[in-house]
């Protein structure tokens, strides 16, 4: 039996919920903060003067890294965290664990509808800064903009994938949903992913970093944003290593999803 | 004999040091059933525990013979549930809602219309069924989740407190719709904390209170178990300080009190002996009229729930 029908239903009213009603503002405010950067740059930092980095750097040096450490957490939060958990703050989620369905249904509907509302707003981060810096940004080929503006999106959207479960999994388990999830996202993720230490391996930001590295060409060293990595993993190591966590996080809450009262 | 609808074996919940439902025992054959309580009596724990949406703390519930747990999702098939809970899905219209909760269920995309528009026909809201549940009265989403209960056409209903917040005309269609459910061989689970609602629907009921089955039954098989309890006879005579003196000698009789006018309360162990007594007089024309006022459903409730506390 087929259950694919049931997943896409979900997945419908899921992306609607998030992407079409106001709820969607407050990711999108966040989407924006890097073109908020990048406005700033372009019309108020001084590109004359020598140690001010070309915006074809400042996109792929400091933007785009910018994007795993603080957008992409928050965006995850914003848009993941309130797909089980305020159901189940409601009780709303009533309605779909008493269908006549396996309550993994409802949860891979509700996943996958949340992390494709987190598309088109990854997509919004990575676009918007290169339209307002490529102008400027004197002989770099189009290409070359084009080439790191699908790249930044595709690691954005890959990141929310793992840190989405993430997100999903505590909206079941913790009525502090939020706390556990900053507390994981920015400390686990970010902060752990990026500096030396045994927790860094662990770290879904390292991986995506790795992206980062191998897909817009950035330099293994000390920078703005970034710690280098002795041992960077490589882009299928990556990909696994990724794809691993959104299982574990699924799995998990698939069993809070199966033990977690409706009160 | 065929397995009850439902059976609930020793079923009990506590949440931490409070007790949700204390060891219910209790078999529910078709038909419509009330379950009455006071809020915090236990029926939406009982609900819940129906529905797997919570888990007992000791022992099982079942479910057309099938033990209830999150893996015995086809179970509910059968079954429709209205929760207490507000609908909550703000962003959808009515039709959608309900489409949704069809494809759910399994129902290709214009099978799930389909079926949302002869629920929304049951509860007479088609025509409203493109309005958004966030724009829509608390009766009208009260309505939404009875169709939404009603969608797959089930055998057992569970509702709690659908009549909460609507309006008479949607209340008489859906006494009517949970009428013709049990008539038409299907079971209901009707919760209120009203008593004239359950009374409304049926006369089989289980009275719960501070999570303890208190009685179960018809109600005159649960006014049956008042025999040993207070019963209290209204009566109009011009001759009333002269009966309430004679009866008052009485061991059954355990008090009066006078009323406006004419009215004489008299309060009983044994109310056949005092009906017989009552038409004595009445014979010799007496008592002007009679009211049994322990008759009323809500006397019975208030006495058995008297009891318990």
């Amino acid at each position: 039996m087929s259950f694919s029908p049931q997943v896409l239903a979900v997945q419908a009213y899921s992306f609607r919920r998030r992407m079409l009603s106001w709820k969607a503002l407050p990711a999108l405010m966040v989407a924006l903060v890097p073109t908020f950067m990048a406005l700033v740059f372009r019309f108020f930092a001084p590109h004359e003067q020598g140690g001010t980095p070309t915006p074809y750097r400042m996109y792929g040096e400091i933007l785009a890294p910018m994007c795993l450490y603080f957008v992409l957490p928050f965006l995850s939060m914003l848009v993941m965290l309130p797909i089980l958990g305020e159901l189940y703050e409601k009780g709303a989620i009533a309605y779909l664990l008493t269908r006549p369905a396996p309550r993994w249904v409802p949860l891979l509907g509700l996943y996958s509808g949340g992390l494709l509302a987190l598309l088109p707003l990854a997509v919004l981060c990575a676009t918007l800064p290169a339209l307002i810096l490529s102008p400027i940004s004197g002989g770099v080929e189009l290409r070359f903009w084009l080439q790191r503006v699908v790249f930044l999106s595709l690691v954005l959207w890959i990141g929310a994938a793992p840190y989405g479960a993430l997100c999903l999994f505590l909206g079941v388990w913790s009525r502090k949903a939020v706390l556990w999830a900053l507390a994981l996202l920015i400390g686990w993720g970010s902060i752990a992913g990026s500096i030396t230490g045994p927790l860094r391996a662990l770290s879904p930001h390292r991986y995506l970093f790795g992206l980062l590295r191998n897909w817009l060409d950035l330099s293994n060293t000390l920078g703005q944003f970034s710690v280098p990595d002795p041992d960077p993993p490589g882009t299928l190591l990556s990909l696994l290593v990724l794809a691993g966590y959104v299982l574990a996080f699924l799995v998990l809450a698939y069993q809070a999803i199966r033990t977690r009262d409706v009160l | 004999m065929s397995a009850p609808v439902i059976r609930c074996v020793g079923l009990a919940r506590w949440y931490g040091e409070v007790q949700g439902l204390s060891g219910l025992t209790v078999d529910v054959s078709p038909g419509v059933v009330g379950l009455l309580g006071p809020n915090g009596s236990g029926k939406t724990t009982l609900m819940r525990l129906l529905t797997g949406l919570a888990r007992p703390t000791r022992g099982h519930a079942e479910l057309f013979g099938t033990r209830v747990s999150p893996d015995q999702w086809a179970v509910f098939r059968r079954v429709g549930y209205a929760p207490g809970d507000d609908v909550h899905f703000e962003s959808e219209r009515g039709s959608d809602f309900l489409a949704l909760m069809a494809r759910v269920a399994g129902d290709g995309p214009m099978a799930a219309r389909a079926r949302a528009r002869a629920a929304l026909e049951k509860v007479g809201m088609e025509e409203l069924a493109t309005k958004k549940l966030s724009t829509m009265s608390k009766g009208m989403r009260q309505r939404i989740k009875v169709a939404q209960a009603l969608l797959l056409e089930p055998e057992l209903l569970l509702l709690d407190e659908p009549l909460n917040g609507m309006d008479p005309v949607s209340r008489r269609k859906t006494i009517n719709l949970v009428r013709a459910h049990g008539a038409a061989g299907g079971t209901v689970l009707f919760s209120s904390h009203i008593l004239h609602e359950v009374e409304s629907v049926t006369d089989r009921m289980l009275l719960l209170h501070h999570g303890r089955l208190l009685a179960e039954g018809r109600l005159s098989e649960i006014v049956g178990l008042l025999e040993r309890k207070p019963r209290r006879v209204q009566i109009s005579s011009g001759s009333r300080r002269e009966i309430a003196a004679a009866l008052l000698q009485e061991d059954y009789v355990s008090g009066v009190s006078f009323g406006d006018d004419s009215q004489l309360l008299l309060e009983t162990r044994d109310l056949n002996r005092l009906l017989d007594r009552l038409q004595a007089y009445g014979g010799a024309g007496q008592i002007e009229s009679m009211e049994i006022a322990d008759e009323n459903l809500e006397s019975v409730f208030d006495t058995l729930v008297g009891s318990a506390v």
